[in-house]
């Protein structure tokens, strides 16, 4: 049997780049002016069959044939043209084999672009084949205070025995490639000078290439490696919109006081929440209807008190994707949008570290290697309202727990072998507030006595990803976590409920043909819940009008659930590329609600055109489903009865990578909702029908602008022009979403300025939300209240919302260490924007209910 | 969503400085309904069959000294009770109208001083309210002050046709003063357990400053007593009671009101035994209340709240009506009303 070798002989130019370098200079100081380049690295090679007809006669030692390969931002080769001729055969086969290549993209920064490789297919009688028995070792050197490259940083490779194997010195961009190294354990040496040196241990094995980054601190000392990936493949694109927000930017939004979760609201599609608390309101879907998940598990909680400050901490994310309609059937049980978050794997060279406080609160995290295989990170906040709180509450307001928050977070990283990935993590947040009014407060009798919020969720949860082959991946994740609410106002409402949430996913990816990938998995809820609900018949989650009047005098309900909520899904997802520029990718999602005994399905279909390789055309459509809340479904209080809610997503998107600095995106959408529960007429029984229904359209558009290299700045200019609606009944009119916002304008922009000063704006011009008007009123005598007529619900609308965040950086760096200064002021010109209005008892008169005034926020910041 | 506009109502309660209070009568109001079985008054709820009687508390700001002086001016109303709705959402809604109801459409009597009648109707037979549930019987209406309840334009309302809510209308009794109204509902739980009968709360003393109620108005304020000129009535008084009519610009006076040990019973729902609260409802036309509201409890069986007249009076003095409401929660109701006549200061 014959056998072939191949030997990988490659130059990288940028197909996209060379254009727009034009006329520069290489080398001198201009050289160092250069984009971060990672080149393409081939992860799957398509042996081909030595031509038959060229087996007759002399053998030949060796028949080379070059081509010109163009690998697309997807890793798939889009071109395979003839660059050197090794005879009609060869060409013919090695073209062959080529065209089926797969790739992992070249990068430039951390996005995927598109490359022009030149590779050497040779075709070697040989027998027998000799194995692949070397590994490369390729990396990229960056300066840990600005990331860009480490110019000239020599390089020394030693092995086991400490002898010297390679030096070489990095070049201008900072890049080095050391090839064909016997598979083993490697010190690598990196001296940069005046920025410090750093050793690592790497371990090569054959066949692979085993890139990394190193990043150099300033003045001798303590650089630290940033991270080490081997043969990682991003999966391809599932969704038709998928919008991630980068590492390096998720804490510097101004306006967000550094936290990344804030920085959500920059996004397009996003509506702006009222008196900004964490409310994720996405494409005009009610914010029940999203979802938030944490390295694929979903959490209760993603904000401290509505919106203060999120529940993980920043400095321990790794990135946000969020997608804001006709995502993957990988997410099911909701109709609105997903916001996944995933977490960093602590760091694996040394012991790093943040430390922070500022006037709202103060935390600290601390990671590090614990051997070569085992990592370890941990965070605690905590925050410092109570000790402001008491200062400023009224005198006539016992103070039993002044407002407090608290969140932490543990990672446990392990790699047994190279084909597992194991990561065990625990974190969980705790709000409590307790107050006592010893009087009745304003002109509500309900408003007195205890009351408290305390909400608390711990998650404990271990994945583990595991190579099962050369195509075929499994994932596996297993979660449970106590979650408790406690929320009492008076003797007039009490909401206390105690969950185990527990959360199974099992994921299987096989590579069937190197153009089709099937996906399934199946993902499991289970819910023990003990509830206690006394208070007013809960009424409709959204629409329910002016939302005024009191407590007082609305008659009670008490309900207790205490039983176990059962949802497991099931999911089948094929990507195929068909042909040149075609992806399509199709998926089915099978759901049980174990709550209203109902199965739900939902096909979804998502294919996207690479017209050219800097323009994409995305067109999706799906089926959504979603459960009742549970206060729809109880049976004391609502209707078991019920269907789930359905929504179909149709979308439309472009995007444009006009210039290098700037992409381009614009995106069109279209959601029809029906069986939207909705109350009966007075809320008479069942409480509940499904006779709702809705419907929501729009465009998006988004700029990302940054520069060509380095991150002296970044920005994101996005609109979004919508309208969202709902029909409460056969007989209802079309009314306004209770945050309909047609229009939303944000501009954000962040510059480094020298001597490492960062200034950064967020801008935001934002219709109004609707509200309803109270027309007048209703004397109860038995409660000595004023019951609100309303008007026609959400037919008014506040005023046009505008805001200017800033937020000011100095930072200084040390041997070792560095701290920033920070003030982040919201609402910089403290624009009184009207949230609602506020009315007298009678509601005879009324007032505007303004917003948050300006909010500056004074910090200083350490890190290790 | 309902949650958070419960910690929004929360957040508004506490930022609501921007108007008057409840506890301040600046315009003509309904504050009360009381609710008596026929032949026994004490009982507040009734049970089916049985006829009721409904008075209702109606007030205003003091009246100009002009001719006539009426607080509040000559009243008008249209009352209908009914089997209400089972609704659990929104304000409540009749379902079968219940006939007859004497009194219940009513033009001012003659003489603008005698006492309204009150308007009494029969509760259906249990098997009427049992066809659609009901555990209570509604009664809902509207009162006008100087002028006529306007049926059309409430059945527009109610039609939705508008959305004003012009609930009386002219030609006004009183000529160049204002028309007003007020839509009420009175929801009338019906007896649970007539062996141990929700009973009227009872008021046992009203003190003004730890003493009684210094004259004249300590038994209540005439209907034509004007706003100004009240000095008047306290001449003939001793100097220790005219002593206890506060100054303008004084501190505040404190107001004391218990009830009968009675008033506080105590009641059974789904197994569990709970105690009465009294809640006690402060409103004045003058002056300001500490608080709107305040609650009697067991075993202290009285409250004490704060009040502080105005800077300034006319030298002829300042009548200030005060009405003082007591609900127990289930349907008991009873008032009292006082006044005081706030001189100007160091006025002897």
């Amino acid at each position: 049997m014959l056998r072939l070798t191949w030997v990988l002989l490659f130059t990288v130019a940028l197909a996209s780049g060379a254009q727009a370098q034009g006329g520069r200079e290489v080398g001198g100081e201009e050289a160092a002016e250069k984009p971060l380049i990672t080149p393409p690295k081939l992860i799957r090679f398509v042996e081909a069959d030595y031509p038959a007809s060229e087996t007759e006669g002399e053998e030949p030692e060796e028949v080379a044939v070059e081509l010109d390969i163009v690998v697309g931002k997807d890793g798939l080769v889009t071109e395979a043209t003839l660059a050197r001729s090794g005879g009609e055969a060869f060409d013919e086969a090695a073209l062959s084999a080529a065209r089926q290549f797969v790739f992992e993209p070249a990068r430039k920064d951390w996005e995927p672009i598109a490359a022009r490789i030149r590779y050497r297919y040779v075709f070697e009688l040989k027998a027998p084949p000799e194995e692949l028995t070397t590994g490369w070792l390729q990396g990229t050197i960056l300066l840990a205070e600005d990331d860009s490259p480490a110019r000239s940083a020599v390089v020394e490779v030693i092995d086991e025995r400490g002898q010297l194997i390679r030096d070489l010195v990095a070049g201008p961009d900072g890049t080095f490639i050391v090839t064909d190294l016997e598979p083993g354990t490697y010190e690598v040496r990196v001296s940069g000078g005046e920025y410090g040196e750093l050793e690592a241990s790497e371990e090569l094995s054959a066949g692979e290439v085993t890139q990394v980054i190193y990043r150099l601190g300033s003045k001798k000392k303590d650089s630290y490696r940033g991270f080490v990936a081997t043969a990682v493949v991003d999966a391809p694109p599932r969704e038709v919109v998928k919008r991630t927000i980068d590492k390096e930017e998720l804490t510097r939004i101004p306006g967000t006081r550094g936290d990344a979760l804030r920085a959500v609201e920059i996004l397009p599609g996003v509506a702006r929440p009222p008196f900004g608390i964490g409310l994720l309101i996405v494409r005009g879907a009610a914010p029940q209807d999203s979802e938030f998940f944490i390295d694929g598990v979903s959490v209760p909680l993603i904000y401290h008190f509505g919106g203060l400050t999120s529940v993980y901490n920043s400095y321990m994310l790794e990135k946000i994707d969020f997608f804001p309609g006709n995502f993957s059937v990988r997410y099911g049980r909701r109709t609105g949008g997903i916001l996944e978050v995933t977490t960093r794997d602590p760091a694996t060279d040394a012991i790093h570290g943040v430390a922070e406080i500022s006037v709202i609160d103060t935390f600290i995290t601390l990671e590090g290697p614990i051997t070569d295989k085992i990592q370890i990170s941990g965070g605690l906040r905590r925050s410092l309202l109570d000790l402001i709180f008491p200062a400023v509450a009224p005198d006539d307001i016992g103070i039993r727990q002044a407002p407090v928050y608290l969140d932490y977070q543990f990672k446990l990283a392990f790699q047994p072998t190279k084909r597992d990935r194991v990561r065990i993590s625990a974190y969980g947040s705790n709000d409590r507030l307790e107050l006592l009014l010893n009087e009745v407060a304003g002109d509500d009798p309900a408003i007195r006595g205890q009351t408290q919020l305390a909400t608390s969720f711990y998650n404990n949860q271990i994945d583990w990803r595991r190579k099962l082959g050369e195509k075929a991946e499994q994932s596996l994740t297993f979660n449970v976590g106590p979650q408790k609410i406690n929320f009492g106002l008076g003797n007039s409402f009490r909401l206390e409920g105690e969950f185990i949430n527990t959360y199974t996913r099992g994921e299987w990816r096989y590579q069937i043909t190197d153009r089709v990938q099937l996906i399934t998995g199946l993902d499991v809820v289970v819910t023990p819940v003990d509830l206690t609900y006394i208070g007013p018949q809960p009424g409709a989650g959204e629409g329910a009008g002016s939302g005024q009047g009191s407590l007082a005098g609305d008659e009670i309900v008490f309900t207790e659930l205490d039983g176990t909520v059962v949802r497991p899904g099931l999911y089948l997802e094929s990507n195929a590329r068909l042909g040149e520029i075609v992806q399509l990718i199709v998926g089915l999602r099978l759901d049980y609600f174990s709550e209203i005994a109902s199965f739900s399905v939902d096909p979804r279909v998502t294919t996207i055109f690479s017209v050219r390789d800097d323009m994409r055309v995305k067109v999706g459509a799906g089926l959504f489903s979603q459960p009742p809340e549970f206060q729809e479904s109880d049976t004391s209080i609502g209707n078991p009865e019920l269907s789930p809610l359905k929504a179909v997503h149709l979308g439309l998107g472009w995007e444009y990578d006009a210039f290098t600095q700037a992409r381009f995106g614009v995106e069109g959408f279209y959601k029809y909702l029906w069986d939207r529960p909705v109350p009966t007429p007075g809320g008479i029984a069942p409480f509940y029908s499904n006779e709702g229904i809705g419907r929501i359209y729009g465009a998006e558009f988004s700029i990302n602008f940054r520069p060509e290299e380095g991150r002296q700045y970044f920005g994101y200019l996005s609109y979004t022009l919508s309208r969202s609606e709902r029909k409460d009944g056969p007989n209802e009119p079309w009314r306004l979403f209770d945050f309909d916002q047609t229009h939303i304008l944000t501009l954000a922009f962040v510059y480094n300025f020298p001597r490492n000063w960062e200034i950064g704006g967020t801008f935001r011009l934002v219709s109004g939300n609707p509200n309803t008007p109270v027309v007048g009123s209703i004397y109860d005598a038995l409660s000595d209240v004023y019951i609100p007529i309303d008007g026609r619900v959400n037919s008014l609308r506040n005023p046009l919302f505008n805001e200017l965040n800033i937020r000011v950086q100095k930072k200084w760096i040390f041997e070792g260490w560095r701290l920033a200064v920070f003030l982040d002021i919201r609402n910089a010109y403290n624009m009184q924007n009207q949230e609602g209005i506020i009315y007298n008892y009678d509601f005879s008169q009324q007032t505007p209910l303004l917003g948050l005034p300006i909010i500056p926020s004074l910090g200083v910041r350490g890190e290790l | 969503m309902k949650y958070l506009c419960l910690l929004l109502l929360f957040v508004v309660a506490a930022c609501s400085d921007n108007f008057a209070p409840a506890s301040a009568v600046t315009d003509f109001r309904v504050v009360a309904a009381k609710v008596e079985v026929v032949g026994e008054p004490e009982r507040a709820n009734p049970s089916a069959d049985e006829p009721v009687e409904v008075s209702l508390l109606a007030i205003d700001r003091g009246a100009p000294p002009t001719q006539p002086s009426l607080t509040p001016w000559p009243l008008q109303w249209a009352f209908v009770p009914c089997v209400p709705l089972p609704v659990t959402i929104g304000p409540p809604i009749c379902s079968v109208p219940i006939e007859p109801c004497e009194g219940c459409v009513a033009a001012p009597p003659d003489d603008p001083l005698a006492e309204p009648e009150m308007m009494r109707f029969q509760v259906p037979s249990q098997s009427e309210l049992d066809q659609v549930g009901a555990t209570s019987v509604l009664f809902q209406g509207v009162v006008c002050s100087n002028g006529r309840p306007s049926e059309d334009a409430l059945l527009r309302f109610l039609r939705g046709e508008t959305e004003d809510l012009a609930l009386c209308e002219g030609p006004p009794t009183v000529v160049d003063q204002a028309i007003e109204g007020r839509f009420l509902t009175v929801q009338i739980p019906l007896e649970r357990n007539p062996a141990d009968p929700n009973l009227q709360p009872e008021i046992l003393s009203l003190l003004l400053n730890g003493a009684q109620w210094p004259p004249p108005y300590d038994q209540g304020v005439p209907r034509n007593s004007p706003g100004s000129g009240c000095a008047a009535a306290l001449e003939g008084l001793t100097p220790e009671q005219r002593a206890a009519h506060p100054r303008a610009g004084d501190m505040s006076s404190s107001i004391d009101v218990s009830v009968t040990q009675q008033s506080l019973q105590t009641y059974t729902v789904d197994g569990v035994q709970l105690t009465e609260e009294i809640q006690v409802s402060w409103l004045a036309d003058g002056g300001n209340f500490e608080s709107t509201f305040s609650f009697i409890t067991d075993p202290a069986r009285s409250v004490l709240t704060q009040w502080e007249p105005f800077e300034s009076a006319p030298e002829q003095g300042q009548l200030v009506r005060f009405n003082i409401v007591l609900r127990d929660g289930r349907g008991g109701t009873a008032w009292v009303e006082r006044g005081l006549c706030v001189l100007p200061a160091g006025a002897e």
